[in-house]
């Protein structure tokens, strides 16, 4: 049984659509506890929800707090938020990688900053989860030298690495090949078993459709107000 | 990792170029150094009088112009490069401090570039105003005569001063050029003018720090 402890929680979070964000949201709440997945279901134009970046404490909410941990990231100094987002893994919406480093670098990045962990170890983990998802080696060229297809699932691979809290995918199909995401799906549900809570922002209905979850909770963005639907706590077969 | 490739970049890759502009500067200044020292009949000064233009001046001075123009704006360019692609927001989200992972290990790296070029700097300077100055017999064919000369020259203050003259002013362009780097609000257009803001503040700052240390130093 999981602990139920609190990894992620909106409370009454208003931001206005502006010049970073195209999207805006109006007293979103709801909390993530450990093992949770999150599915929202964002409409077609509105794609650049602002979810992921709040979630990290990147972007300040207009109104209400967003805590990390049982912890404001509001009340966090810029150190601590640093350590903070340490614990989380996130697949981008936008280009997600560090162009002036190769491929193991850019994975091996966050990892070997934020733990205490031997490089070699975490290259090993990352070698592993790449073949998992179909890689049978991980490109050595940087990220503007490698096909998008690959830097997609690598970027799934990356959010894998190491034991995050929290794993933010923004729309990770886009751009990866249709029969790989059952793979994804099945990692993430491996995480949650392990306690890693999952917030998927998606506009693809078939991740919505899914019934294969665990613990998954669904919610959908009607305008700018995040609407929850009915979850399923049924295990994955 | 960030710091190894910014030393490799900023200074060893900028030895080559710095060997032959010292080289040249030697050679100009050492001899005519020597042709003046002796016309005047005071050859006796020619080591104070080389210590002063090359160490205390001309070398920290042409070696932070050097690396402004060589690294300072590359390294400008390419942080508001990764602004406009938004990377440094990628390495934020990813738990790293922008600041510590790209603005402290670049401007440490500067410093630590630009004091070591200065060195190398006056070694081939002197080096060639030396070979020069025999080949031309405007100087002591005996590499002892000139090294005694030289080292006549040096005070306990010029080392004082060439360490301040590079690792400060060194430190000064490497946050300079990241933090006009970093201020790009994600548009390509502003990349040039952020390299161009980077070359006029870092050669101000660097005149402005040289005058207040040789002011300090030797007032």
């Amino acid at each position: 049984m999981q602990e139920q402890t609190s990894i992620l929680e909106f409370r009454e979070v208003t931001i206005r659509a502006g010049a970073l964000q195209t999207t805006g949201m109006r007293d979103v709440d709801f909390s993530m506890i450990r093992g949770d997945i999150a599915l929202v279901m964002v409409e077609e134009g509105h794609e650049h929800l602002p979810l992921a970046p709040l979630a990290q404490g990147l972007l300040t909410p207009d109104d209400g707090k967003v805590y990390f941990e049982g912890e404001c990231w509001e009340d966090a100094g810029p150190g601590r938020q640093s350590m903070m987002r340490g614990r989380t893994r996130r697949v981008f919406g936008h280009y997600g990688w560090v162009t002036n480093l190769d491929m193991m670098e850019n994975l091996c990045l966050a990892e070997s900053h934020n733990t205490q962990r031997p490089l070699e170890d975490i290259m090993q983990e990352v070698r592993s989860l790449a073949r998992r998802f179909g890689i049978d080696e991980v490109p050595e060229a940087r990220p503007t030298r490698v096909h998008p297809l690959i830097l997609r699932k690598l970027e799934w691979v990356r959010a894998f690495v190491g034991s995050p809290r929290l794993i933010i995918l923004e729309r990770p199909f886009l751009g990866a090949p249709k029969a790989d995401g059952a793979r994804l799906i099945e990692a993430v549900c491996e995480a949650a078993k392990r306690g890693v809570a999952v917030l998927w922002i998606s506009d693809e209905p078939r991740v919505f459709e899914f019934r294969d979850w665990t613990c998954v909770r669904r919610f959908r963005m009607n305008g700018d107000k995040m609407l929850a639907e009915e979850s399923n706590k049924g295990t994955s077969t | 990792m960030v710091l190894s490739r910014q030393i490799l970049f900023t200074g060893y890759d900028a030895i080559g170029f710095i060997a032959v502009v010292a080289m040249l500067a030697g050679i100009s200044v050492v001899v005519q150094a020597q042709v003046w020292m002796g016309r005047l009949g005071q050859s006796e000064l020619l080591g104070p009088l080389l210590v002063t233009v090359i160490v205390r001046e001309v070398g920290p001075l042409l070696v932070n112009f050097i690396v402004i123009g060589r690294s300072a704006t590359a390294m400008a360019a390419e942080l508001a490069g990764m602004k406009v692609r938004r990377e440094v927001d990628v390495l934020d989200a990813q738990g790293l401090d922008p600041l510590a992972f790209l603005v402290m290990p670049r401007a440490i790296s500067m410093a630590l570039c630009v004091f070591g070029l200065a060195v190398l700097f006056i070694l081939f300077s002197f080096f060639s105003g030396y070979l020069s100055g025999a080949f031309l017999q405007t100087g002591p064919t005996d590499p002892a005569i000139f090294v005694r000369s030289v080292m006549r020259g040096v005070a306990p203050a010029d080392f004082y001063n060439v360490l301040a003259k590079t690792l400060l002013p060194g430190l000064v362009i490497g946050v300079i050029a990241a933090n006009e780097g970093l201020s790009v609000e994600g548009v390509a257009t502003d990349v040039p003018q952020a390299v161009t803001r980077t070359v006029t503040r870092s050669n101000l700052a660097v005149l402005i720090i040289s005058v207040i240390i040789s002011i300090l130093t030797y007032m």
